[in-house]
Formats: structure tokens, sequence, C-alpha cells
């Protein structure tokens, strides 16, 4: 292990070397002041994953990191005036585009701004050397701007559940009355359909059930991107555009890969039907649609939007 | 954008995912702080910026864990890059990055400064995109198939070229040939008469015409009893003096009004004649040898007779229409010489056909040169009723022909007849030029066969 850790240093410290010959700007700092940086982001970002990782590997993860951005957040911890100000200068439009899109209005944005950058001022590094605060925290490998945006985000998530808890408008309290209303709805929604037929209905349920069973299984299934796509969308009712954002890929390819992931799923749930139910292809489909009719009635979806439309109101929803 | 979403498992999955929201909820307190994105993570990731195992680790949670997924929802919605952000580069360079390095870098290049550049500043997102595609075009994954589409265009452009000017060139090579000659020739007066290739005269009547300028009917040896290939080795002295000849001939004025008819050859062997009477005396059996071996280059030509032939008719059919008869048999080398000699006299008052004459003489004696510079198939031109006609390939051809449509029509036709009286100059051409002609008259292309 200790060779192991020696030749990690010798890689990072090389590493630091050429980055700093990337860099713009070198603002007094050297590779053995950053090395120790460089070595964490590692440990955290390629080696927790890939303990084993190539000495190429490596390398290519540490030339992939943003140089310019990183030797300016070191330098603000460590209190370069010079550093800070191109910092103010560069990202403050970045901030408050943030804070505004987080935000219900003008004034709340700005407030959120200004939290942003006093977190950040005020926590610069101690007498001691040691990094405190939120720029500590900044590793290089997205980038500045993209960062701050993220630390928005976070705060403002913050602040509204903080401020969210004296109304029921959580997101969770959201969804517990909902569940508790949709379990009502449900019941009573089955029992409307086949309130004259107590065993029609229990066979209804239980073929929603083994549905609901055959999706979930199917759901899990697929690759981990289109399943997080799949919660994104339906699970967390994000926008396709948003979603896509998300993966990295255009609203057009987030619709596409929906798509395909819909189709894998209906070919998922056929799949466990068949071999696990002995379902014919008529079978399937007619349960499929049933399914949906009982699983979603009229009344029932009646129902949530309008408790949803309710609690938005109230508790100033992020959408 | 919900395009070909199937409808049915839309509904499905909405309500499935209504059902599975709250169970998540439920276990919400459950979660270990520790293995949650952090800001730093969350950008990363959004920006693929992160290693292939790293950020499948952190799909594999974002699936799991709803806190982070609401996170990233919070965040995704700060950015509004999706209009600008890369479509399905970031998929297909995931998809390829094992296959080509090169294309993995380029995208992997475009997509976190792309990001970059569209977080810190959406206005400038547009150029960096802009540069990224600029970058991709030129991405070996792309040019590996536009160099060589471009290397074939570039191919097909000089190919097309290089055929255009070689038809050009063959065009205007008997011009090039006579040019030639003209420089080689020090007099281009009416010094040399064109030839008549028709004359089939021995040696002997060589000599003889040698002696009587205006006789010279000889000279393009044609007996075809003597069919030897010329001699490399008395090929050389044979320019050197050939030279020297026609320098003499040029400079020599002419005695008798000299027609086109007149059967004076330009080639050397009459002239060889001449020198023999001026150059210095060389030895009887050397005088000879050059003599027989020029008549022996001569007769090999069978095709410079042809030409000396239809030159004759040329001279002919301007002068007189009415030896029309005797202009077309240009294959016949006694009929030629009976004519040239018929009127050669005629010729002689007529102060037209003297311009003529010398125009003739001046165009018989290049096309002569360029014809014994190299054959007949091709090179041979002829101006007649003030078209200009090359020959090529046994047809002579209008220079103003350009791959119109072309009208067939026989000599001797009632067609040819009908025509012949709207365009005199037809009759002419017809007459002077044996063989196939393709001319053009207002703008019509003929075939007169």
């Amino acid at each position: 292990m200790t060779r192991q850790t020696a030749q990690l240093e010798k890689l990072t410290h090389a590493a630091a070397g050429r980055l700093l010959a990337r860099a713009r700007d070198r603002r007094g700092l050297n590779a053995k002041t950053i090395a120790p940086r460089l070595r964490v982001t590692l440990e955290k970002y390629l080696l927790r994953a890939q303990p084993m990782a190539t000495a190429r590997a490596i390398d290519e993860f540490f030339d992939k990191l943003h140089a310019d951005d990183l030797l300016c957040v070191i330098a603000c911890e460590r209190g370069d005036e010079a550093a800070w100000q191109e910092l103010i200068k560069t990202q403050t439009s970045t901030v408050l585009s943030a804070a505004r899109s987080a935000s219900n209005g003008a004034a709340e944005a700005e407030d959120l701004a200004q939290s942003i950058w006093a977190e950040l001022y005020g926590l610069r590094a101690r007498d001691d050397g040691k990094p405190a605060g939120k720029l500590a925290y900044y590793s290089g490998c997205g980038s500045l701007g993209g960062w701050l945006r993220a630390i928005v985000a976070q705060l403002a998530v913050d602040r509204h559940r903080r401020t969210a808890r004296l109304v029921q408008t959580e997101d969770d309290a959201e969804f517990d009355a909902l569940a508790q209303d949709s379990k009502q709805a449900e019941s009573n929604a089955f029992s409307s359909h086949a309130s004259h037929n107590p065993e029609q209905s229990l066979a209804e349920r239980e073929m929603v059930a083994v549905v609901r069973d055959a999706l979930t299984r199917a759901i899990a299934g697929l690759d981990p991107e289109d399943r997080l796509l799949i919660k994104l969308y339906y699970f967390d009712d994000m926008r396709l555009r948003e979603a896509g954002a998300l993966l990295g890929v255009h609203e057009a390819t987030a619709s596409r890969r929906l798509a395909r992931a819909q189709s894998d799923i209906r070919k998922g749930v056929g799949k466990i039907l068949s071999r696990e139910r002995k379902w014919t292809t008529h079978e399937i489909a007619r349960a499929l649609a049933d399914s949906n009719e009982f699983a979603t009635p009229k009344d029932l979806q009646s129902l949530l939007t309008q408790e949803g439309e309710t609690l938005r109101v109230l508790g100033k929803g992020e959408r | 954008m919900q395009t070909n979403l199937d409808q049915e498992m839309d509904k499905l999955l909405r309500a499935h995912g209504a059902v599975a929201s709250r169970a998540q909820n439920e276990q919400r307190e459950n979660f270990v702080e520790s293995s949650h994105l952090d800001a730093d993570a969350l950008s990363a990731y959004i920006e693929n910026a992160l290693p292939a195992a790293t950020r499948a680790h952190y799909t594999a949670h974002l699936v799991d864990c709803a806190a982070c997924r609401r996170l990233a929802v919070t965040f995704a919605s700060t950015l509004d890059i999706a209009s600008k952000e890369i479509e399905s580069d970031v998929a297909a360079s995931e998809k390829v990055a094992s296959k080509d390095t090169a294309f993995e870098q380029t995208t992997t290049a475009i997509t976190p400064s792309a990001a970059q550049s569209a977080i810190r500043n959406p206005n400038s997102a547009i150029k960096t995109d802009w540069r990224a595609r600029l970058a991709a075009f030129f991405a070996p994954s792309f040019m590996r198939y536009a160099v060589p589409v471009f290397v074939i265009g570039i191919v097909g452009v000089v190919t097309y070229i290089a055929f255009n000017s070689s038809q050009r060139r063959q065009t205007s090579a008997p011009d090039a040939g006579l040019v030639a000659s003209r420089t080689e020739s020090s007099g281009t007066s009416s010094a040399v008469a064109p030839q008549t290739a028709s004359n089939a005269n021995s040696s002997s009547d060589a000599k003889t015409s040698a002696q009587n300028p205006t006789t010279k009917q000889v000279v393009t040896a044609s007996a075809p009893a003597k069919p030897e290939p010329p001699s490399i080795a008395a090929k050389e002295p044979q320019d050197a003096t050939r030279k020297d000849e026609r320098a003499r001939v040029n400079e020599k004025p002419n005695d008798a009004p000299q027609t086109s008819t007149q059967s004076e050859s330009v080639s050397s062997g009459a002239q060889l004649a001449q020198s023999t009477r001026s150059a210095p005396p060389k030895s009887a059996n050397a005088a000879t040898d050059e003599l027989e071996t020029v008549e022996r280059k001569q007769q090999n030509e069978p095709a410079r007779r042809e030409q000396d032939a239809q030159k004759a008719q040329t001279s002919n059919a301007e002068t007189q229409a009415a030896t029309n008869d005797a202009n077309k048999s240009g294959n016949d080398l006694s009929t030629v010489a009976s004519g040239a000699a018929a009127t050669q006299s005629r010729r002689a008052t007529s102060g037209m056909a003297k311009k003529a004459e010398s125009k003739d003489k001046e165009k018989s004696d290049r096309d002569a040169q360029s014809g014994a510079a190299g054959g007949l198939a091709f090179g041979a031109a002829r101006t007649v009723a003030g078209h200009r006609f090359q020959r090529q390939n046994s047809v002579w051809i209008d220079a103003a022909y350009n791959s119109q449509k072309i009208i067939n029509v026989a000599r001797d036709s009632e067609q040819f007849r009908a025509l012949a009286s709207d365009e005199p100059e037809l009759r002419r051409i017809a007459n002077e030029l044996s063989g196939t002609i393709i001319v053009v008259l207002r703008g019509r292309a003929y075939r007169i066969r």
C-alpha cells in the first residue's frame, strides 16, 4: 500500500505541475500547495469507484480538471484579494441568475445571492491553513459556474425546507396527503367499479398488483440512466427538458430515450407475465389496459389533480 | 416534447410513479447523508465531467435517492442551456468512446466547455457551440469520409479540365503544326507550290522535272513498287539538306504564274533536284542516293499522297466549278495531274486566282510540312469558301462544328441540290473536299457524303 501511495503521490505531484503549466495565471501557487487538493479529488471521484485505476487513467483524470477555476478558488482560500475580485467580477451574474431561477421574486433572489457570497467570503482559510467553508469542496472537476449554481440550488432547497415546515406544503407532506387520499380513492374506485361483484373486484385488484409488480421489475431491468430518466419524469414530475439537462442530453434526445424506455418496459412486463403467469399476448394487453383504468380512475385522477393544485399554491412549488 | 410516447404505458408509469414516490418518502429518514451528492459532485455529474465508473455510481444513487434527485431538479431548473446543449453527441461520444479516442477527446472536450460557458454566460454558449460544432466538423471521424470525397471531387475536376484541354489541343493542332512549320521556312511567299501527291513518276521523272521548274510534277514518289521503309541513316543528313533546299526554293522567284495546281512538290525530291543544280558539286551517286532515299520515304506515306491529291482538288475548285467531276476523283493521281495541268493555264489569266493560289500555296506548304512531319490521319487543314476544315480520320470537319445535331446529306441527292441552291458555298466545299465532310451552315451541321 505504501508503494501504491508513493506512486499516487508522484502522479499527483506531476499532475499538479501540468495543471500549473496549463493555467492562465498561476497566482503564486506551486505544486506543493495544490497537490493535497488534487489528491482529495482523486480519491473522491476516481479511486472510490476504481481503486485499481491505471496511471494513464489518473493522468487523464487530472488533465481534465478546470485549472484556472481551481487555482482561482485555492487562491481565494489563501486570502488572495485579486483572486477574490476576479471571482466576484466573473461569477456575479451566474450566481444572480441561479438565485432568480431558484427563487420566487427579485428580492428573494438578491437575498439568496448575497447569502452565497457571504458564505463563501466569510469562510476563507483559517489561520492554521486548514480549509474551511464551501470553497474547500470545489474540486475542479466541474466548472466554477456550475458549482456555484449547485451551491445556490442547495441553499435554496434548504431554505425552502426550513420555511415550508411551518406550512403543510412540504413535498413529503404533500405526498403523504396524496397518499392517504389516493388510498381512500382507490378503495372507493374499486368498490364503485365492482360494487356488486366482490369476486370480480378481488380479481381486478390482484391483476393490478401483478401488473404493478411486473412494472417494478421491468423498470429495475433498465439501464441506470434510463431508470433515472423514468424516475425523474414520472416520479419527480420533472419536465423532459430539465431531465435531459440533468443527464447532459438535449430534450429531443431525452424524449427519444423515454420512448425507448417505455418500449423496453412494455416488453419487460410482457416477458414477465408470459413467463410467470403464462398469459397470452392478448391477455397481457388486456391486463395492461384494465390496470390503466383501474389504477388511475377518472375520479382518482381528478382528485389528485385538485389536491395537488391546492398544495402547490400554498407551498410555492419549485417548479 | 413528447414524441411517439406510448400513451398506455405513460399512464401506467405515472400511476406507478405516484405510488412509488409515496413509498420512497416514507423511507427518507433512513438516508445516509455522506452518500448523497454534494454540490460539487452534482455539478460535475451534470456537466458530464466524471469518469464513467463514478458517473454510473452516481446514477445508481440518483435512481434510488429522491432527495438527491430533488436537489438535482432544483439545480436543473437553474440551468438555461437545454436549448443550447449538445444533443446526442454526448450519448454518441459515450457509445463510441472505446472505438475512437480522437472522437471521444473531441466530444468530451466539447461537452464540459460548452456546459461551462453556458453556465457562466448563456450568451457565450452560442459561440462555444459554434466552435464546438466546427471542431466536430474537423474531427477525424468526420474527416475520414470527407477527405476521400474531396479528393475524388478534385480528381474529377482535373480530369474534366484535362479532357477539355486535350480536345481543344486536337482541334488546334494543325495550327500549331503550321506555326511550327512556318518557323522552319524562311519565307512564306508563294515560293513553294502545293504538293501534288498524285504524280506517280519514277525517279527519272524527278530528275527531269528538276530541270524544268514549271513542270515539276514529280516528286512525291507514288510508285508503290518500292515500298521500302525509310532509312533512318539517310534521314538525318536528309533533314539538313531539306532545310537548305527549302531556303533556296523560297529565295528563288517563280517564273511562271504559280498556281496551286502546280505540281511542284514540296517534297524534297524537287527541291533536292534544284539543289543539285545550285549546290556544290556532288558525286552523281550521292545525289542519286539521296533522291532515292527521299522517294522511298515518300512512297511509304500513302496518306501524304492522298493529301497532295486533295490539295490539287482544292486549287481547282476555287477557280472552276465546271471541273467538279475531275476534282472529285481526288484519289486518282493521274486525274489530278491532268486536272492540275488543265487549270494551270486558266489560272494564269485570273487575278483572283493568283491570290487564291498564293493562299493555297501557303496552306498547302504548311499542310505538306505538317503532313511530312507526322501523317495525315490528323492535323491536315484546309480553308474552303471561308470555312476552315480539319481532317480527322478521313473526315473533313468544319472548325465551327460544336457537337450540333448533324443532318446527313448525300452528294447528288435532291436534298443536296436544294441545299446547294440556297448555299452555293456548299457545292464548292463538296467539290473541293473529297470524302465525308461535316460543314456548318447557318448554325446547322451537315454531313456530306
